[in-house]
């Protein structure tokens, strides 16, 4: 495309598989020799991976700092009595006895 | 007693009867209703904080979230025996939260659970398909350096819900393509699509964050 030199792989094929390449998402990895190859060819198509991957990765942490909420200490205790309860139901209901929570 | 039933979520009588008796299956193998309750309080508690993180961004409320987290707890242990142990047990969650969400708690119960065919195939629009210019790459460079916390959560909060859960699942939770898939339900080339697109929207509307706060300047991206 911009470097001139022709490529096994053309620059187009490659840019729209730039998003899977990053997530680590093809399998094939005959194909994912063939990109690599590409981008050590192509300074172009090297810049576009390298600019794609840092704002990938910027985007990321800025996502997980942002979105890192703890649960409230409540709600570990509430999981907590209720999954005591919950096994406590299932023991009665196993020795055959009626649960008191039964409706 | 009052307190118990109090913080209890309603599980139906008949899924505890289904527990119990998967129970006397495991009692003559190895495990009892006390071990499967010991093992779900290993392995299964240490996930709370992030499925509530998650709850936030899926209901966007913080009594919503606990009220869904603690739900998902619920199933997950009446179903716990239905879970192969050594398989994804976090994916697993994900998907008993991503269910109930869906089920129980998202607001407008009348929307369908995927769209159509035509998103299917579109993810391959993706900008990506010509180089960039080094304008536009050092904007958005500058775009992410500057951003606030407050800003991303509501450029995350405002996408449509497919995107978001795409979007969260895979670059906050680093789920595989083939996970988000199984945990929302949808095709994994439907995921694509919602992650790719769903990426596109959030840094196009950084990009509008920013220029409204004036640290870059407007039009090039």
């Amino acid at each position: 495309m911009s470097c001139g030199n022709p490529h096994e792989l053309p620059c187009n094929e490659v840019l729209h598989s730039l998003v899977l390449f990053i997530d680590h998402e093809i399998e094939d990895q005959n194909q994912v020799h063939q990109i690599e190859v590409h981008f050590q060819e192509c300074p172009p198509c090297q810049q576009e991976l390298t600019h794609e991957q840092l704002v990938l990765e910027k985007l990321r942490s800025l996502l997980s700092e942002s979105c890192a909420e703890e649960a409230p200490d409540s709600l570990h205790e509430k999981i907590l009595n209720q999954t005591t309860h919950l096994a406590q139901q299932m023991q009665a209901q196993f020795f055959g006895m009626p649960s008191p929570f039964a409706t | 007693m009052a307190v118990a039933l109090m913080t209890m979520k309603k599980v139906p009588s008949n899924e505890i009867a289904t527990a119990s008796k998967s129970s006397v299956a495991i009692a003559a193998g190895h495990e009892s209703v006390v071990q499967r309750k010991e093992r779900f309080e290993r392995d299964a508690f240490q996930y709370t904080n992030q499925l509530y993180a998650a709850a936030m961004r899926y209901t966007k409320n913080p009594s919503d979230a606990e009220d869904l987290v603690q739900d998902t707890y619920a199933k997950a242990f009446v179903s716990f025996h239905q879970f192969e142990e050594g398989t994804n047990l976090k994916a697993w969650l994900y998907r008993i939260l991503t269910t109930t969400f869906i089920n129980n708690y998202r607001k407008d119960q009348r929307r369908p659970l995927q769209s159509g065919g035509g998103e299917v195939e579109d993810w391959q629009l993706y900008d990506a398909a010509s180089h960039t210019s080094d304008q536009g790459k050092s904007a958005e460079d500058e775009v992410l350096e500057n951003i606030a916390d407050v800003d991303i959560k509501q450029a995350l909060a405002d996408m449509p819900e497919e995107f978001r859960m795409a979007v969260y699942l895979a670059d906050v939770e680093g789920f595989s393509y083939k996970d988000i898939a199984d945990i929302v339900g949808a095709p994994t080339g439907t995921v694509m699509s919602r992650l790719h697109r769903g990426r596109k929207l959030l840094r196009e509307s950084l990009a509008d964050y920013a220029k409204d706060r004036g640290f870059v300047k407007g039009g090039e991206r």
